[in-house]
Order: structure tokens, then sequence, then C-alpha cells
């Protein structure tokens, strides 16, 4: 039926219009999709769960409710077995703490957190400074048994302002992927760091 | 239908490939991951024997105690935790050492699929001293480490630290080995528990 219609004159190796057409715009659509795919490390980049202080939020294997940042100059901690004496872990900065409830949802493991500057540095949670049964670095938690504890961190006090928690699933920040990255507002504006930088203890006492 | 009818072969198998294409790779991705992940249960009947990596298996004994039960007070959990003890019985296979039924490692599950693994800690080997110890191929150190033998059975224990409000029924300790020699990797060993057990 289609060949009736071709014109004599065409010689019969030339492509009809139509397939031209369909063929331009698969080229099109070629060209289109490949500039829309995401490169390789955008693929792998964790799915951030916005959230803020006093708010429980869940994500795959864990759900958080993280309490008000705190600020201090120094830590009071246990001096251990041989020295009876309370330690001061001083910081050339100043320490930030939070309080949060964390509870694993299915398999046992570690929730790592860091805190991101508005600037855009990223500050990781010491594990050994200060070294407190509240510290939740390098602490396994299991499923169904939620665990109060605190993350610190050193921060230059100017980057206090505006700066994010950033929880994850697992000891190490981004190297996983594709997972949920928990993004919580400590709600450090202007008014609240200063207050809270003016406030700040010379000495926390952590000595449970 | 004259179309479909010249055209038939054509989608058969582009639908073929496209099939092919999500198969195969998927295939191979499950199993890599079954590497590192258990992916293949292989389920014992309460109280029966089950054959896994050349050895045989089975649960002679499982309870369930509140942290404040007396017989795991002295553990030292937190309070609010629930604590599953699981006494298990290898028939050590004939090409079976003691190295290598050491390598075992357990976890329990519940209907939920949430896991706790065995503790292997302090708590563990308190309990130790009152004569079964953790490990699948060893006895307890006080005892000098006997190893398990070839032919004859041998007991350890489990310890799992749980969230509260489980039942026996709800649970299903596991052992597993990291590599699997004999089955395919990624084949574990779940015994779901009845209250009958204990």
């Amino acid at each position: 039926m289609n060949v009736r219609r071709r014109p004599r004159w065409l010689p019969h190796w030339l492509p009809r219009w139509r397939d031209l057409l369909l063929a331009m715009l698969a080229l099109v659509a070629i060209v289109v999709l490949r500039n829309a795919e995401p490169a390789y490390n955008e693929r792998l980049l964790p799915i951030v769960l916005d959230g803020g202080v006093e708010q429980r939020i869940q994500a795959r294997n864990f759900a958080v409710e993280a309490k008000r940042p705190k600020l201090a100059h120094a830590y009071l901690v246990d001096g251990g077995a041989l020295a009876p004496d309370p330690r001061r872990v001083a910081t050339a900065g100043i320490w930030l703490s939070v309080v949060a409830d964390v509870e694993a949802l299915r398999v046992p493991g570690l929730v790592g957190a860091r805190i991101r500057t508005r600037d855009g540095l990223l500050y990781q949670g010491n594990q050994d400074r200060p070294a407190t049964a509240v510290n939740f670095i390098g602490k396994t938690l299991d499923p169904g048994l939620p665990v109060t504890g605190a993350w610190f961190f050193e921060l230059p006090p100017g980057q206090v302002e505006g700066a994010r928690l950033q929880l994850f699933w697992g000891p190490y920040d981004g190297l996983g992927g594709i997972d949920h990255l928990v993004d919580i507002d400590l709600g450090l504006d202007a008014t609240r760091t200063r207050q809270l930088l003016d406030e700040a203890p010379a000495a926390l006492d952590l000595r449970g | 239908m004259n179309w479909w009818r010249r055209n038939g072969g054509w989608l058969a198998g582009a639908l073929l490939l496209g099939a092919l294409a999500v198969a195969v790779p998927l295939r191979s991705a499950l199993q890599d991951r079954a590497g590192w992940v258990p992916s293949y249960p292989r389920e014992a009947a309460p109280g029966e024997w089950v054959e896994y990596e050349g050895s045989r298996w089975r649960v002679v004994e499982a309870f369930l105690a509140k942290a404040d039960a007396p017989e795991v007070l002295e553990l030292g959990y937190r309070k609010d935790a629930q604590v599953l003890v699981v006494q298990f019985e290898v028939l050590p296979g004939r090409d079976a050492t003691a190295e290598r039924l050491s390598q075992c490692r357990s976890r329990v599950s519940d209907r939920e699929e949430r896991h706790w693994d065995a503790d292997t800690g302090l708590a563990a080997s308190r309990r130790a001293r009152r004569g079964l110890g953790q490990d699948c191929g060893h006895g307890p150190v006080r005892a000098g480490r006997e190893p398990a033998e070839i032919g004859r059975p041998f007991r350890f224990e489990k310890i799992y630290r749980i969230s509260p409000g489980h039942e026996l029924e709800d649970l299903s300790p596991e052992l597993r080995f990291m590599q699997n020699e004999l089955e395919p990797q990624g084949t574990y060993l779940r015994f779901p528990l009845s209250s009958s057990t204990d």
C-alpha cells in the first residue's frame, strides 16, 4: 500500500521522509537523554532527609531525635583507674555537642556523624575525645534498643553559626553511597549562636 | 494483523534480549551479594539435625529471659533488654576440624527480619564459666579450650541481647560461615524456635 504511494521518480534506495523524520527524532532523543544522564558520582549521592531538632526522623536503618546543641570550651571527664583526678579535654576552637535518642531499626550497626558548616566544610565527630560513655561514635546500636547519647565536635567559633548535623548509617561518610543522609538544622541562627557562645561554660562536667 | 505476523519474530527476539539484559546482571549481582550477605536460608525443623558444611547441627535448648532474671542479671546488660540463650550441638563430619568449626558466626532474626548478633564480649565469657563455651569448635578457655572431635557431638552456646517483647516462636537463631566450602556461597542455617524446644 505504502509502496504504491511512493513517487516513481524517486530512487528506490532513498529513505522516505517519514523514516528520516523518525531517525532524526531518535537521534535528538539520544542526545537529550545522554545529557540528562547523571554522572557516576551523582548516582552515588546520598538521599538527603531534612529535619530539625526535637523531631523524630526515620532513615533507612535508623531513627533519630536530636536535642538542641550546646557549646563548651572544655569538658571534664573521668581520669581513669590510675588517675583519680578529672581530666580536662580542651580544644583550640570550641566544643559543640548534640544529645540525641538513636535507634537502629533492622540490623546492628553504627551511626556516624559530622557537622556541615554554612560554607560547606565538614567536621567529623571523634571517638576518643572526649572519652566518655555517652559518646555515640564507635558505639554499636541494636534494633529495638534505643540509646541516648551525644556527638561531640571541635569547631572554630566562627563556624558555629549555621552549622548542621549530618548523620549516616555506618562509620564512613559517603563511601557506601546510595543511602539516607539525615541533615538536621540545629537552629543556630546569628542570635542563638551569639547567646550560646556567651553562655558556653569554661568546662562542662561529663563525669558520670 | 499482518504487521504483527511479519514482525512477530523480531519482537519476540527483542523481548527475549531485553529480559536477558536484566536477568543476567541481576543474577551475577545477587551471587556477588551472597558473598557477604547471608542470602539462602536452610531451615531446620525444631529439635532435628540438619546438614551444613559437612557437619550436622541442631538446637538442643533455647530460653528467653528478661535482663533482670537471676540467670542473666550477672551478664550486666541494660535493664530493658531481653536475653536469648541457645544451646547448639554439632556432630563434626569426616572433614571437619575444630579450627574450621570455630569460624562459625551467629545471629538471631525475628519475624520482621530484624537481626541481633550473638554476643562475643564480656557477658558471654561470664556465662561461659558455667560450662559451655560460645565457640562452635572449642570448649571454654577455662576448661582448656578442648577441641571438637570428628564423630563426637559437641555442644556450645550463643547469647543474644535483643529488644523486649519477643516470644520464642518469633525468633530464629542462625549459624553460618563467612566463607562456605561445600554449600553455595551465602547459604546459612536457620533454626525457627518453638516453645517446646526448651
